[in-house]
């Protein structure tokens, strides 16, 4: 009999601990995310698909913001590097639920006044990214929003809730009054 | 260092097969067959037919199960809480390991066992991208493909398991390609082949694996290149010849690094790495063979636009240069002869042909005199290795070298059409001629042996 005896336990330890390290791996990046949403503070931009006549790649949609283009941007360093991080200075709107203005560019983390939020960015030919850019869209909503990207471009909101480091997650997505959160 | 044993699979099932014979003829007793059965880890053995038949069953069934799973979350997307959602990919992920390791180790199903646990595996990934969507979290692609690679290095690690380690590999070099591709700069990406190759060659160890060793040198061989090349793109001044060198140390490096193992894995192990770092050095040669390259060369290392000491002070030419020796020196030290020290002598004699060149400043017609000589001093080897050991591949490469090498003169240079077609003829006829003559070389060889 060639067969030794079977040991079900044997190596177990091992293999908790390596899923273990998978699980924690796989949380993290949610965990902070999370984390933004529980401790951040609500603010909202001004977008548009960076592709205005085909929004929709796949489940998601590319968008950019008034506040990626630097030509927006009061106060924008005259010499930056790819891959250089930015502050920038958002001011509350009088009107709720409207797009928050950005009021200037900070090279460190600005200090802020009341009605102020300051929001991270990188640079990245030439624009600004936020970490802000996809936005997963469900399969049965994809043709709505697909359309209304396209005829109401210029009514699009995203709002996001930014944390006090100025890091940005998307919460929701607003087209011609509907409001889309995933 | 304790030698390990072979992990050929072929091998142990071969064993296997063989023991109970050895065992009623008395040649071993139980407590000899337990050992080996312990050293080969035999107990994990199945028969060839039965155990890749189950496997590709299982596999091919478990990535259906995996597909449901992940289907079916999909299509009830919007309707189901993000809590559910989360709770249901985590629980196919853990599902499909914990079961997996339970048929594995208690032995009622290894094949179906390690099946799911290679869908847990999978699960992991496509739960990076599903986390993705559910979080709306934003990254590059390859950074969620590294998220993977490791996590199922992790797995691999533990079982060990070499299908998790294969799938951890090429999910890792898919990681570095799309970061390869789309960034030209950075600290981290240069020691991406290094760090690869810290992680991966003691897995090869746990898993007893001269292949998955094999695959991590080999593609770590590859990202050197990649990554010396994008490095020296900066200062070489149009030239190629930083390139050119590099090619050749990093195939030094490849042979010598594929054949360090040899003492635990046996003779063939790296044959592979090593014959593509052999003909990577033969056709660097065979371009020098050209007159046009040679004499561009010329131009090139009399243009004083090289600095060889920027080039000699990079990080990764000093880790090459230092590696490659220590190897060598191992290697040696370990008395390596036969074959392996033939080839590595016509690759060296090769290579410092080719630095010969590129240091002095021939005259291009000796230079291209030198280049085709030594050329053909590597088919000479191949020749008499075929000759040799009775080996058909070696020799007829040898001669198709010869072959090669006599054709690419005559097309090289402004000869008229009626010499090129004399040229095919004559090189085509001395061709079948020499096959024939080893065949019966071969026969000969053949018949006081059978005898």
């Amino acid at each position: 009999m060639l067969k030794t005896l079977p040991n079900p336990t044997r190596g177990l330890g091992l293999f908790l601990a390596a899923v273990l390290f998978q699980t924690v791996l796989l949380l993290i990046a949610p965990a902070q995310q999370q984390y933004v949403l529980i401790t951040g503070e609500e603010v909202t931009l001004k977008t548009a698909p960076v592709d205005p006549y085909d929004p929709l790649r796949g489940y998601y949609v590319t968008l950019g913001y008034d506040i990626s283009r630097p030509d927006k941007l009061p106060g924008y360093p005259q010499a930056v590097t790819s891959g250089q991080t930015l502050y920038v200075v958002l001011k509350k709107p009088s009107t709720a639920k409207t797009a928050w203005t950005p009021e200037r560019v900070s090279v460190l983390k600005p200090e802020l006044g009341p009605g102020l939020v300051a929001i991270r960015g990188k640079v990245e030919a030439g624009r600004l990214v936020y970490g802000l850019e996809t936005y997963y869209i469900p399969e049965a909503k994809r043709e709505e929003i697909d359309q209304k990207l396209r005829t109401r471009t210029e009514s699009a909101l995203v709002d996001v809730k930014i944390d006090s480091a100025g890091q940005a997650v998307p919460v929701r997505l607003r087209v011609a009054g509907q409001v889309y959160e995933f | 260092m304790e030698m390990l044993p072979s992990g050929s699979s072929r091998f142990r099932q071969a064993l296997k097969q063989e023991l109970p014979l050895w065992r009623t003829r008395g040649l071993m007793d139980d407590a000899q067959i337990q050992a080996l059965t312990d050293l080969y880890r035999l107990d994990q053995v199945s028969a060839p037919t039965q155990r890749s038949f189950l496997s590709v069953l299982v596999y091919f069934g478990v990535l259906l199960v995996g597909l449901g799973v992940l289907s079916f979350v999909a299509a009830n997307w919007e309707f189901i809480p993000t809590a559910l959602k989360v709770a249901l990919l985590l629980g196919a992920m853990w599902g499909a390991q914990g079961s997996g390791f339970y048929l594995e180790r208690s032995g009622k199903s290894p094949a179906l066992g390690h099946g799911l646990i290679v869908l847990g595996s999978l699960l992991y990934g496509a739960n990076i991208g599903l986390f993705g969507q559910i979080f709306q979290l934003q990254g590059e692609l390859y950074q969620a493909l590294f998220l993977w690679g490791i996590g199922v290095l992790a797995v691999a690690y533990a079982l060990p398991s070499l299908p998790n380690a294969a799938l951890a590999l090429v999910v890792l070099l898919g990681g570095y390609l799309d970061w390869s591709w789309g960034s030209n700069s950075g600290t981290v990406l240069p020691l991406l082949p290094v760090l690869g190759l810290a992680l991966c060659l003691p897995l090869s160890y746990r898993l007893r694996s001269p292949g998955f060793y094999q695959w991590t040198v080999l593609l770590a061989g590859i990202g050197f290149l990649v990554e010396s090349f994008r490095a020296f793109s900066l200062f070489n001044g149009g030239s190629l010849l930083p390139q050119v060198v590099l090619a050749l140390l990093v195939s030094l490096w490849l042979w010598v690094v594929a054949s360090l193992p040899v003492t635990f894995f046996g003779a063939q192990s790296g044959r592979l790495s090593r014959g593509v770092a052999f003909w990577t050095i033969a056709s660097i040669g065979y371009l020098f063979s050209f007159f046009g390259v040679t004499d561009s060369l010329h131009d090139a290392s009399s243009g004083g636009k090289l600095d060889w000491n920027q080039f000699l002070a990079q990080p990764m030419v000093l880790f090459l240069i230092v590696t490659t020796l220590a190897g060598a020196f191992w290697l040696v030290r370990r008395g390596i002869e036969g074959p392996m020290l033939e080839q590595a002598t016509v690759m060296g004699i090769c290579c410092v042909g080719v630095l010969a060149l590129v240091a002095v400043h021939f005259d291009p017609l000796l230079a291209v005199l030198w280049m085709n000589a030594i050329l053909l001093g590597v088919a000479a080897y191949l020749i008499r290795l075929g000759l040799k050991g009775a080996e058909r591949r070696s020799f007829l490469l040898g001669s198709g070298l010869c072959a090669w090498l006599a054709l690419s003169r005559f097309f090289e240079y402004e000869t008229g059409l009626l010499v090129k077609s004399v040229a095919f003829v004559v090189v085509g006829v001395a061709v079948i001629g020499v096959a024939i003559w080893f065949e019966k070389y071969l026969n000969r060889q053949e018949k006081p042996s059978n005898a």
